[in-house]
């Protein structure tokens, strides 16, 4: 009998007592929420926002009145239905969130961030992704508008 | 032009050098949900001996902007965060023969004009003498550390094209990448 390796990984999260992101009721590929994302924020080319400071293209800001509202707000979107888990500080502290989606794609929410406004900031990586549609792997800061 | 090397530290080397020859009994790390990767962490268990690969943020100039950029560390002190986690065992059992570390180039040019000189290790990889253990940095900006189980790892890295691609640059812009492999 062939399983699905996201059956096996539902299968594993169920054994692991953990829950869906948002409360969603199976375990989300991240296309299934870029519409909910691309309809709030602006997205051109798997890119979302406008390009930031640097020479890499990857690097984008969306500015807006409560940045951290809004990173959230974008974070909870994009993530809803992974699975999340919490990232530290070496101390132990709480730096953020990290969400692995059922097609391999990880998010990470960075409540502050080292760029000089200190803005949040979410990641993406899609390298390890098997369905991410034309989503890139990028990082976006939320500024201050 | 700006010259930046967040390759592994000499005393980090030291401790992976330190290896070699010994029998690495097993790895711990974070349950792979979906993807072989471990956030932050990894565990190395040689008899008594133990040490971590870690990966952290730390604020460095990313090609003009400044960045939270991944940076890699071995050492043998357990960081508070380890506490928190709920790391599962993976048995290995097997003599370490060697250890290769793989740097990688990064030249960053601007109109033909280099700005950018950048080394960075992109991942350890531990040979049995019949097999071999992997440990990758998938993006410059990811705490991940993907974990491979298999023969020539090095080829199953992400090839340096896909980092000098030209759309992920600014008009102008262009990077040349290349990779070298030292082994202890």
């Amino acid at each position: 009998m062939q399983v699905s390796s996201n059956a096996l990984t539902e299968r594993k999260v169920r054994k692991m007592g953990t829950c869906y992101k948002g409360g969603a009721d199976h375990y989300h590929k991240v296309t299934e929420n870029i519409g909910s994302v691309a309809s709030a924020y602006k997205y051109h080319n798997g890119l979302f926002g406008d390009r930031g400071q640097g020479g890499s293209s990857g690097i984008r800001n969306i500015a807006s009145d409560d940045p951290q509202a809004t990173a959230k707000d974008f974070f909870d979107r994009l993530t809803y239905g992974g699975i999340e888990k919490t990232l530290y500080y070496k101390d132990g502290t709480e730096k953020g969130k990290r969400v692995t989606m059922a097609d391999g794609s990880t998010m990470n929410w960075r409540k502050v961030s080292s760029s000089a406004d200190k803005s949040p900031a979410v990641d993406i990586d899609i390298e390890r992704s098997n369905d991410h549609g034309e989503l890139v792997t990028q990082k976006i800061h939320f500024t201050k508008r | 032009m700006v010259s930046i090397d967040v390759r592994l530290k000499n005393e980090d080397v030291q401790i992976l050098r330190a290896a070699v020859g010994k029998k690495l009994d097993r790895i711990e790390h974070d349950e792979f949900v979906f993807t072989n990767a471990s956030s932050q962490a990894v565990r190395f268990v040689l008899g008594n001996a133990i040490f971590y690969l870690y990966s952290f943020t730390e604020p460095l100039d990313y090609y003009g902007a400044e960045e939270d950029v991944a940076v890699w560390s071995v050492e043998e002190k357990e960081y508070p965060l380890i506490a928190d986690k709920s790391f599962v065992t993976t048995p290995i059992q097997e003599k370490i023969s060697a250890i290769r570390i793989v740097q990688e180039h990064q030249r960053l040019f601007e109109n033909a004009q280099q700005t950018y000189d950048v080394w960075v290790t992109r991942g350890i990889i531990i040979d049995f003498g019949d097999h071999e253990l992997a440990f990758e940095k998938p993006v410059w900006f990811s705490e991940d550390i993907v974990i491979c189980k298999g023969y020539d790892l090095i080829e199953k890295f992400q090839p340096v094209e896909e980092i000098c691609k030209a759309g992920k640059w600014k008009d102008g812009v262009t990077m040349e990448c290349s990779r070298e492999v030292v082994t202890l």
